[in-house]
């Protein structure tokens, strides 16, 4: 029984994984969103144009 | 301004879409640059790595873990199987959802990349800064003995850091080479909100070798600076040239009518001719005395001009 059990949680694992990864799909940044961050990184004090 | 100029073939500059891609890190040390370099500058090594790719290998990192453990957990159930089909029921289950695993992590390995690095530009936010102004340092001791690699490094530097000072000095560094047409030359990049002698004497030579550049921006811009401009020693000069780059489109003419009737009289014949030859094929419209303007010139000076005549 032990082994579905085992079997149960790898379920549980890759059903959240595959959630998570559906979720971020959603929220993960746009190519302009990651300039936006580089430029405010490397442009500190708001001195950019 | 009469300095000698020096001749010489800019490297051709590399247009990425986006900042980013400019950006590399060492693999080793995880050290930051904007430039071109084989070897990394704080350790050494050739280690250096677009971004992008070291995102990716984060992605795909976390990604392999995963899927580790899910075989992991295959193989527990495996081990605590009591019977052969629970073996066979283990294994068939485990594999069919490391394998759904899988599939879904290769749907989304682009997303993933870009969170990656998101966390890795939040994370090294120091470092960044750091390379550039590593990277500045090799600007400026560039310029000192190599003006041509100094601009280049800073052209460089310009896609991410983005200020007046770094705009000037570009600026400056043209200013002291012979520009010619096959340049590979920006302005809008370039473009200050300040009146600077140096940039208004920039536009001047781009209207003059590459015209096509001349945009709303600076047209703008030498007219908000125009008094300024005048009081510079060939001020004159680069206004007329600016108006005649101007009159390439009937768009600008729309727009800047009383800028290019000012100086009408100081533009080149080729640039009259081109306006002469706009305003002959637009007979309704009058850009607000221009067109009278433009008939008086050519009466007075170009009416017994070949050119001038046989114009379509
Ligand atoms: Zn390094």
């Amino acid at each position: 029984m032990i082994a579905y059990g085992c079997l149960g949680i790898l379920f549980l694992f890759i059903a959240i994984k595959i959630a998570v990864y559906f979720h971020r799909q959603k929220k993960a940044p746009s190519p302009e969103d990651l300039d936006e961050t580089l430029l405010e990184i490397a442009n500190p004090r708001g001195d950019r144009a | 301004m009469m300095t000698k100029k020096k001749p010489l073939i800019l490297r051709p500059y590399h247009k990425t879409s986006y900042a980013y891609e400019k950006l590399r890190i060492c693999k080793h040390c995880r050290f930051f640059t904007v430039l071109w370099e084989d070897k990394c500058a704080n350790c050494g090594r050739q280690a250096l790595i677009p971004v992008m790719q070291q995102a990716r290998i984060q992605a795909k990192h976390s990604m392999q873990n995963e899927r580790l453990i899910a075989l992991l957990m295959t193989l527990a159930a495996v081990l605590f199987s009591q019977t052969f089909l629970q073996i066979i029921l283990s294994l068939a289950g485990g594999f069919l959802l490391t394998g759904l695993l899988w599939w879904v992590q290769r749907k989304t390995v682009e997303p993933e990349t870009r969170r990656q690095l998101d966390k890795l530009l939040r994370s090294s936010e120091r470092r960044i800064i750091e390379g550039i102004y590593m990277n500045l340092t090799t600007a400026s001791a560039a310029i000192k003995d190599d003006e041509q690699l100094g601009y280049e490094i800073l052209r460089e530097m310009a896609t991410i850091v983005r200020n007046d000072r770094i705009r000037l000095q570009q600026i400056m560094l043209l200013q002291s080479f012979a520009l010619r047409k096959d340049m590979d030359l920006t302005l809008e990049p370039l473009m200050i909100e300040d009146f600077e002698p140096a940039l208004a004497e920039y536009i001047g030579e781009l209207a003059k070798i590459k015209r096509e550049l001349i945009k709303h921006q600076a047209i703008r811009y030498v007219l908000r600076y125009e008094r300024e401009i005048l009081e510079m020693k060939n001020g004159s000069r680069i206004l007329a040239l600016v108006a005649g780059a101007a009159v390439r489109m009937k768009t600008y003419v729309d727009a800047y009518p009383d800028f290019i009737l000012r100086y009408v009289r100081q533009m080149p014949k080729d640039r009259f001719l081109r306006l002469y030859r706009l305003v002959r094929r637009h007979p309704d419209q009058p850009w607000n005395g221009l067109r009278n303007e433009v008939s008086a010139l050519y009466n007075e000076k170009y009416r017994w001009d070949p050119e001038f005549q046989n114009w379509e």
